[in-house]
């Protein structure tokens, strides 16, 4: 019962503060919410027993990704007045809503019809940060061992582009 | 040279000597030109390691426990990294007179181009759909970085930010559509989703069909399909010729090795979901090429518009993939061979002739070029003909192959369309050659050097009319019907059981 | 819903986690909604203005540099490869030699691209070559 109800809880607060992302005016606002909205996800990840996506969620996700953010606006020190008019958004976002429902609602169909749904995910069986490091490096060590160069480029990429700098004060 | 050794290798040194330029280039050793011949040699040494291997259908799978069968290597893979290899070293060497000029390019460019050339080495290999994205994003990272590297130019930065945040965004319909394909197989690899298929009625796959839809998103964004690809005139533009060149001739055809792969292993048996959306995304994209490259008065604009055309021709091909023959297949392959070659060369003879300095070439520029640069203009006119698809060059025969794989396939419509537009192509493709050679030349004669550059431009424009030649005109030398016996090599290695 | 587990030894402490935060936000929000609602409403020009004392207020400078975001970037790059080494340091045991070469495999190429930064300046205040 408490399950359920803490369930439906996150999921309100996912849905509401996604929604405050894409519906605010300022950037500072969409980020904070965004913070909402990564957390609530690694409560639902904790919520199945899954505790190595829960801390991931909380290390890249709520810790780096939203500082880079956060810099990123302080960095670009946006007034009030850049900021672009967007007369239609609320239609916008209605629209594009309603344009995706259609293939949501399959989607959602699909997985309810699937026998995935009444598989249970017990924490002792999977999700523990033990099983994910036994297929991390068993299975799929190639995907591993690439993903350091798929870091080692984004690395250059950060670094090079940012060459720049010297000519700004 | 066929063997475990030699494939370690061409796995190893595109990354070690990537890692070498990166850092010799934090010293005071380095130099533009030992960063270029580096990058130089170490393509030469792949394409002699691998060229023997295009000979047999051979098929093997790659440190089978080690890597979990995620690595194949087999002639079809073969024939796309020598491609891969040959693409790059070809948008080197032509461009070798704009690389040494220009001041774009960093110790960072050679080893962004090495480890992108090593991303589509693994997507040729790979046979899961995991290390496949990890691959494409190597690869295509590397591009996006290569594409602004060129940073105190606006349009170059214009060009990174749209390239990087839609690829990034598409990238992330393709992780949807695996962990849908995951979810229900229960795997990632290629040959277990097919034989789930095989076992399961067709009620129990829509996951996978709508899993692979998400994947398809990715892909048409990728190889610029039109609903998805209106970024290709921007970036195209926006990067360095050289770089364009890269994209337009060696990046696109990555892309179809993974996807003729994912279509001929995983979709074959469900097709028909997909058939349509193939078809209505061909249409798009031949018309809607067709008219953007009529109206752009720019040539490396019109070039980028036109390649989205010629990705409309091979998504024709992809539409009349089928059980009934591997004739599509082959036909997907010739043309991909014809394109990359000619495009390269286009691309590359823009390079040369803006000399390190990166203009708009509008069609203005080229008057009269004809009487200044006879061997260069008839290097650019075969170029351009193969584009359009003239007869005897290898263009016409790889539109010839496509289509009639798409008539045999019952897509006569389809195959009309596809006629229609390589019709309208002679009209902005002709345009180029008629400024070379109907018009007065307005400035003076420039001259060009670097005849290291000119040799490649002469080999690159001699291969596209060999590959035209079949053992209809000469007997004794048939170049298209040597590539022919690739493909089927090729098609035929995929259907090898390998273990 | 049968598969959500009250019984993990986390629970207590992630369920606080959520609380505590989901109490921090709501109350910045009620906070900031309360004092604009009790706020006098004086939008006279003059009182908008910042004061400082004598002199022609001026636009100050972006205070934040640049040089943050690379940070950021970088922090964020090394998070993702530390992320693997908790599943690489919890089944250690179990991998044995052959899980450190994979680990130092993959720490020896950023290490690389650590030199590489470190070598460009990129660590440095406002000194990238």
């Amino acid at each position: 019962m408490l399950n359920e109800v803490l369930f439906y809880i996150l999921s309100a607060l996912i849905l509401v503060s996604a929604l405050v992302l894409i519906s605010a005016r300022r950037p500072i606002d969409a980020a904070l919410s965004f913070i909402v909205t990564l957390v609530s996800i690694a409560a639902l990840f904790a919520l199945q027993g899954s505790s190595f996506l829960f801390a991931t969620q909380i290390i890249i996700y709520a810790g780096a990704i939203l500082a880079l953010i956060l810099f990123i606006i302080m960095f670009l020190n946006i007034q009030d007045k850049n900021l672009p008019d967007e007369p239609h958004k609320k239609r916008d976002i209605t629209f594009s809503t309603l344009a995706v429902l259609p293939f949501t609602v399959v989607l959602i169909s699909l997985i309810n019809k699937s026998p995935l749904v009444d598989q249970a995910l017990p924490y002792d069986l999977f999700g523990g940060i033990k099983d994910i490091g036994s297929v991390i490096f068993n299975d799929y060590l190639l995907v591993f061992e690439l993903i350091s160069i798929l870091l080692l480029v984004s690395l250059i990429g950060a670094v090079s582009l940012a060459k720049e700098d010297k000519d700004v004060k | 040279m066929f063997g475990l050794p030699a494939i370690i290798i061409i796995l190893a040194v595109p990354v070690f000597t990537a890692l070498f330029i990166l850092l010799l280039g934090t010293t005071k050793y380095y130099s533009k030109k030992i960063g270029y011949r580096l990058t130089v040699i170490t393509l030469l040494i792949l394409v002699y390691l691998l060229s023997a291997d295009l000979s047999t259908a051979h098929s093997t799978l790659l440190f089978k426990e080690l890597f979990n069968e995620m690595l194949i290597y087999d002639t079809y893979s073969t024939l796309f990294i020598l491609l891969f290899i040959l693409g790059t070293f070809l948008s080197l060497s032509i461009g070798k007179s704009y690389i040494y000029k220009s001041d774009i390019f960093t110790p960072e460019s050679f080893s962004l181009i090495l480890f992108s050339l090593f991303g589509m080495i693994l997507l040729a290999m790979t046979n899961e759909l995991l290390s496949a994205f990890i691959a494409l994003e190597i690869a295509s990272l590397s591009v996006y970085v290569l594409v602004g590297i060129h940073h105190h130019s606006l349009r170059a930065s214009e060009a990174f930010f749209k390239y990087l945040l839609l690829g990034s965004f598409a990238g992330s319909f393709y992780l949807l559509g695996l962990m849908l394909i995951y979810a229900q197989v229960g795997s990632t690899h290629f040959n277990q989703i097919a034989m789930f298929m095989y076992t399961h009625p067709i009620s129990e796959i829509y996951l996978i069909v709508a899993g692979g839809l998400l994947l398809m998103i990715t892909i048409m964004f990728k190889i610029a399909a039109m609903p998805f690809g209106a970024w290709v005139l921007d970036v195209y533009e926006g990067a360095s010729l050289p770089i364009t060149a890269f994209m337009a001739g060696t990046f696109k055809i990555a892309i179809f090795a993974i996807a003729l792969r994912l279509f001929i292993g995983i979709f074959a048996q469900i097709k028909d979901f997909y058939d349509p959306l193939i078809v209505a995304s061909a249409i798009l994209t031949l018309v809607s090429g067709s008219l953007l490259a009529m109206v752009q008065t720019n040539i490396k604009r019109m070039l980028a518009a036109s390649s989205i055309v010629h990705s409309g021709y091979l998504l024709i091909g992809l539409s009349s993939i089928g059980e009934i023959g591997t004739y599509a297949t082959q036909s997907i392959l010739f043309y991909l061979i014809a394109y990359f070659i000619s495009a390269t060369g286009a691309l590359g003879i823009l390079a040369y002739i803006s000399n390190g300095v990166e203009k708009e070439i509008s069609y203005d520029s080229l008057k009269g070029l004809g009487r200044q640069h006879p061997f260069l203009s008839a290097a650019l006119t075969v170029f351009m003909l193969s584009l359009a698809g003239f007869p005897s060059t290898i263009g016409f025969l790889g539109k010839f192959y496509i289509f009639t794989s798409a008539i045999e396939a019952g897509y006569t419509l389809l195959a009309l369309l596809g006629i229609l537009a390589a019709f309208v192509s002679i009209y902005y493709y002709f345009k180029v050659i008629s400024m070379l050679y109907f018009y007065e030349a307005e400035g003076e004669k420039v001259v060009y050097g670097e005849a290291y550059s000119f040799l490649f431009i002469m080999l690159s424009s001699v291969a596209v009319l060999w590959g035209g030649i079949g053992t209809g005109l000469v007997s004794f030398m048939p170049g298209a019907n040597a590539i022919t016996d690739i493909t089927h090599l090729v098609i035929e290695s995929l259907y090898i059981f390998s273990n | 819903m049968d598969h959500i587990n009250t019984a993990h030894p986390y629970f207590g402490v992630f369920v606080l986690f959520v609380l505590t935060f989901g109490a921090f936000f709501m109350t910045t929000v009620i906070a900031r909604l309360a004092s604009r609602a009790l706020a006098a409403k004086d939008t006279e020009k003059i009182k908008l203005s910042v004061y400082e004392c004598g002199p022609e207020v001026t636009k100050q400078p972006n205070r934040i540099s640049p040089q943050f975001y690379l940070f950021a970037l970088l922090f964020l790059l090394f998070d993702v490869e530390i992320v693997f080494m908790f599943p690489w340091a919890v089944d250690f045991k179990l991998l044995g030699w052959f899980g450190f070469v994979e680990m130092l495999t993959f720490i020896l190429l950023l290490a690389i691209g650590f030199i590489y930064a470190w070598k460009k300046g990129a660590l440095e205040w406002h000194n990238i070559k």
